[in-house]
């Protein structure tokens, strides 16, 4: 083990304990101090997360061959993250800014890579309860399903073994107008936005200088929330979109999502392993349940279908391409093609067809605190699947740890059995301020 | 001798409904003693576990009617900025990297430990509960309570109710079969003024979570008028903007 992971381990275990020091208490204080409770104009919060990584590695996988030439059957990785957040308020003015700095360290490479992001930076000016007026980098969390949300038309895919974990946003401008009602339409509120590309201002949501504008309609309507969304940009191509949650028993929540594109781009390999450009419409969906058992679990089940998605066939060209650039290709065509599947490939899913389901069980028998949970993604197509296990432990008021264990299962040729790595196990532990 | 049975029988009814009336304005002057029916306020829950070890909550709420409540966690700072909304039968919890309501039960609780959501985001008690017999003790009242539909988190209650002050001193929630669920034991009635005098302690105990407790510290309540549109989804995002 070398000096950066050895000093990763040592600062993990010397700050964690620290922290939680000082949270023992025998004797319950009914006491406040009440300017504690008094806003501040400026607020402002930070966190510092570490967490280990050990990755099982599927030498089988042809991307193993490309990416690990070892020949070693583990990799491990030390990850950092430093998020922070400040706000101001003035009267109807309102700033925010958030954002991250992360470090990562793979032990294999012996590289420190360090990513900084701004996760959002905006204005906002509220003239009425109703208009709020938002210029600024901003994230745009439409959509009702959990692993997967097709009307997120300016929003980024979540990370399935980390849904929590914030996503950056969007630099627009944009207005929200909502309004309250008696009777079965309850409110309405009415959301539309403007995002530019120039240069490098949302480089990675169109090419250059290109516009496009997003609206949505959301209103709760029978005790249902509903919501139609939209998206047109400069080049006509359009997306519209609609979901739907509602309880339809005091335990049960059943959701659904739809939205419809004119124009998909994707990347695919052709039969020689070189790269083509495709465009197409698509329909992408989602359905699903959320369940409360009696005993306080909770279950989500979803059928998720990506229009958009690869076909068998693509999926298939994608084995061979991977297979020949791993054994019989020149050094240039396996970058070639292991760049491709990074691109196009190496999403959390990138078929059409999959169930989702997640069973979450917090205070196990009463122990407070901690929360349990499994869930699996399986690609309906080949049988594949990325299943994970986690364990919450919340107890300490700065502090939250989490471990995690994800196994990618399947054929070789198959989604999730062709990826490098066949286990994953995290160990991640969060202080806030 | 016919006229006078008839007689009696309507004096008898009129006397019940009265006297049904009259217990159901009872509780809800119970209601309105306990809160103002359009407030802000500061609660600090705390979650003590059978060590002895605590865990702290601070909620900043909002309430307007009996359908329409918000709550916003201003501590522990690993639960910062979450909110809870309570929209009639509805009821949505916001985090915030997550960025979207998520519909949640009464049943689940936020927060872990004794209480659940439905304890944090009451409404009146009138609103939820016939009353199914008052029993007139000395110096109490008991209220046997039934619920009014099966979206209410507790089928029954036992309420104990002082006479002079009609504040609750104790409350029993109860299963459809009275298996009991969980006790509520108010305390330390403190003036928060402008009228508004009541118990400042709530302390929970469960069968369920044995040697476990969770208490409710009232810190502040002041009427406030409020705009429906802070009770919406949009504004889950915003209540730290109200305070």
């Amino acid at each position: 083990m070398n000096y950066v992971s050895k000093l990763f381990l040592l600062s993990l275990f010397a700050v964690a304990p620290n922290i939680a020091k000082g949270q023992d208490s025998t004797a319950v204080d009914y006491s406040y101090d009440i300017s504690a409770f008094e806003k501040k104009p400026l607020e402002y919060s930070a966190s510092i997360e570490a967490w280990p990584t050990l990755l099982s590695l599927n030498n089988q996988s042809p991307l193993y061959r490309l990416k690990y030439h070892t020949g070693t059957a583990y990799a491990d990785i030390y990850n950092c993250k430093l998020e922070g957040l400040a706000r101001f308020q003035h009267r109807q003015f309102f700033a925010n800014i958030s954002g991250a700095l992360n470090v990562d360290y793979p032990r294999y490479e012996d590289t420190l890579g360090t990513q900084l992001t701004l996760y959002e930076g905006y204005f906002k000016y509220t003239p009425f309860s109703t208009l709020s007026i938002f210029t600024g980098k901003k994230t745009f969390r439409w959509g009702k399903g959990y692993a997967y949300n097709p009307v997120a038309f300016a929003g980024r895919p979540k990370d399935l073994n980390n849904i929590d974990a914030t996503l950056e946003g969007y630099w627009s401008f944009s207005l929200d107008y909502t309004k309250s009602f008696d009777g079965a339409l309850s409110s309405i509120t009415a959301s539309s936005a403007l995002l530019p590309v120039y240069k490098e201002l949302n480089s990675d949501f169109l090419p250059d200088r290109s516009l496009a504008a997003i609206a949505q309609i959301y209103c709760l309507l029978l005790n249902t929330d509903i919501d139609l969304s939209t998206y047109f940009d400069d080049s006509r191509n359009y997306k519209i979109g609609a979901d739907f949650s509602r309880n339809v028993f005091l335990n049960l929540e059943v959701h659904a999502e739809w939205a419809y594109e004119s124009n998909h781009d994707r990347m695919a390999f052709d039969d020689a392993a070189n790269p083509v450009a495709e465009s197409e419409s698509a329909n992408n969906m989602v359905a699903g349940i959320r369940y409360q058992t009696p005993f306080d679990a909770t279950l989500i089940l979803e059928y998720l279908y990506q229009g958009s998605g690869h076909s068998p066939g693509q999926m298939e060209v994608m084995y061979s391409a991977l297979q020949y650039a791993a054994t019989g290709a020149s050094v240039e065509t396996g970058h070639r093609v292991q760049q491709l599947y990074n691109a196009a490939y190496n999403l959390q899913f990138n078929a059409r067809n999959y169930i989702y389901s997640k069973f979450t069980y917090p205070d196990p028998f009463a122990q407070v605190y901690w929360t349990p949970s499994i869930y699996a993604l399986v690609n309906c197509g080949d049988g594949s699947a990325m299943v994970g296990v986690e364990l919450t432990y919340s107890r300490f008021r700065h502090l939250l740890f989490t471990g995690r264990a994800i196994s990618f299962m399947g054929r070789t040729a198959s989604e999730y059995g062709i990826r490098p790595v066949n286990s994953r196990f995290e160990l991640r532990a969060k202080a806030v301020f | 001798m016919k006229k006078l049975l008839s007689l009696l029988f309507v004096g008898a009814l009129i006397c019940s409904l009265w006297a049904g009336s009259d217990t159901q304005a009872l509780l809800h002057q119970i209601d309105r003693n306990l809160e103002p029916d359009s407030y802000e306020m500061y609660r600090k829950l705390i979650n003590v576990e059978p060590d002895g070890k605590q865990k702290e909550f601070l909620l900043f709420m909002l309430r307007k009617g009996n359908d329409k409540i918000a709550g916003l966690f201003l501590s522990p700072p690993t639960d910062k900025d979450r909110s809870m909304l309570r929209l009639g039968d509805n009821m949505w919890l916001y985090i915030p990297n997550v960025g979207k309501p998520v519909r949640i039960t009464s049943l689940q609780s936020a927060t872990g430990g004794v209480f659940n959501n439905a304890d944090i985001m009451r409404i009146d008690f009138s609103a939820e509960y016939n009353i199914d017999t008052l029993i007139d003790t000395l110096g109490q009242y008991l209220f046997i309570l039934k619920a009014k539909t099966n979206s209410v988190a507790y089928d029954r209650l036992r309420l104990w109710a002082d006479k002079k002050a009609l504040l609750p001193t104790k409350i029993e929630c109860l299963t459809n079969a009275n298996m009991l669920i969980k006790t509520l034991h108010y305390k330390d009635t403190k003036d928060f003024g402008d009228g508004i005098k009541r118990p400042s302690v709530i302390e929970t105990d469960s069968p369920l979570y044995k040697g476990y407790k969770s208490i409710l510290v009232y810190v502040k309540i002041k009427r406030r008028s409020l705009k429906d549109e802070y009770f919406t989804t949009t504004y889950m995002s915003r209540l730290n903007e109200l305070r």
